[in-house]
């Protein structure tokens, strides 16, 4: 029942605004009707998308810069998501699978492509590149679209926090790409 | 009220008050302990000035593991999930920058003031 009201009553037309272009490592995505189960669903998938970037630079960089940060995500996703798990488990629910989440990691697949064709400097570069792109763009999807149309108090109060802690990441990812060794 | 059981009862409140007031004395005598929360990848307060001698616990509120970690020296939590905790006594005077080793952003530093005596007679250093 909780879950029908979930689906239904708090259904929110979710507005996303045309965000990136086709360079920039997460999905155009024009139109989106989301409820808040299915924002989660995108919240955990950008998670692992970030968490999966984060194995390829421990497997192809030596750079202790990249390693330090690609270790921080692994663990913040992981314990980000374990809180929305959580969440989730003590609502009763389940996020739901969604066109936005299937289109994130089809576009995530490309990015993983690209970046395992690069080696030494060059893929640290595009690593630190990619991870500060990708936390500027899901952290405004979050904030502008996301956070405004949940309507779920704890899954708001969820999302906020996840934000503050991704935004670090932004500033994390921001000093590794000036700053390459 | 018989005599004998007024005495016992002014023997008792006196037990009493003294050992209340024992309790103060521990407490005042103990060492003091500030506290810093870590929330929202941010150490709050910042900065903490306390005695020599006093410890310092740090609380990790935040829903991602942290550390505190001294940028010069070998004080370090290690690891801090959700939930955990870590003291450490600053038994020297001085200004100790801390540093949280996976957010590295995230910085603090504890002035430690000796606020004791100086012993007659002794040396500025």
């Amino acid at each position: 029942m909780f879950e029908q009201m979930w689906t239904t009553a708090i259904r929110s037309a979710v507005a996303l605004p045309l965000l990136v272009s086709t360079l920039a490592p997460v999905p155009v995505v024009a139109q989106a009707d989301l409820s808040d189960l299915e924002m989660a669903h995108v919240a955990v998938t950008a998670s692992v998308i970030d968490i999966s970037y984060a194995h390829l630079a421990l497997a192809f960089s030596s750079d202790a810069a990249i390693r330090d940060f690609a270790e921080t995500m692994i663990r913040d996703h992981s314990a980000v998501n374990e809180q929305v798990f959580e969440l989730a488990r003590s609502l009763g629910v389940e996020a739901r699978d969604n066109a936005m989440s299937r289109q994130l990691l089809a576009q995530a697949s490309e990015t993983k492509d690209r970046l395992a064709r690069l080696r030494g400097a060059a893929f640290d570069r595009a690593y630190a590149e990619n991870e500060l792109e990708y936390h500027r763009t899901v952290n405004r999807v979050v904030e502008e679209a996301f956070i405004p149309n949940i309507e779920n108090g704890r899954v708001k109060a969820a999302f906020e926090g996840a934000l503050t802690i991704f935004r670090g990441h932004e500033r994390h990812a921001e000093r590794i790409a000036r700053d390459p060794r | 009220m018989k005599r004998g059981s007024f005495s016992a009862a002014l023997v008792a409140a006196a037990l009493a008050l003294a050992g209340a007031v024992a309790s103060a004395d521990e407490r005042e005598s103990a060492p003091g302990a500030s506290r810093v929360v870590i929330r929202a990848l941010a150490f709050t307060p910042d900065t903490v000035r306390v005695p020599v001698g006093d410890s310092v616990i740090w609380t990790n509120e935040d829903v991602v593991p942290h550390t505190v970690s001294q940028l010069a020296g070998a004080r370090e939590s290690g690891r801090m999930d959700p939930g955990a905790s870590f003291s450490t006594v600053f038994d020297e005077p001085g200004a100790y920058d801390l540093v949280c080793r996976y957010h590295p952003e995230m910085t603090s530093t504890v002035i430690a003031v000796d606020r004791r005596p100086r012993p007659a007679g002794s040396a500025e250093s």
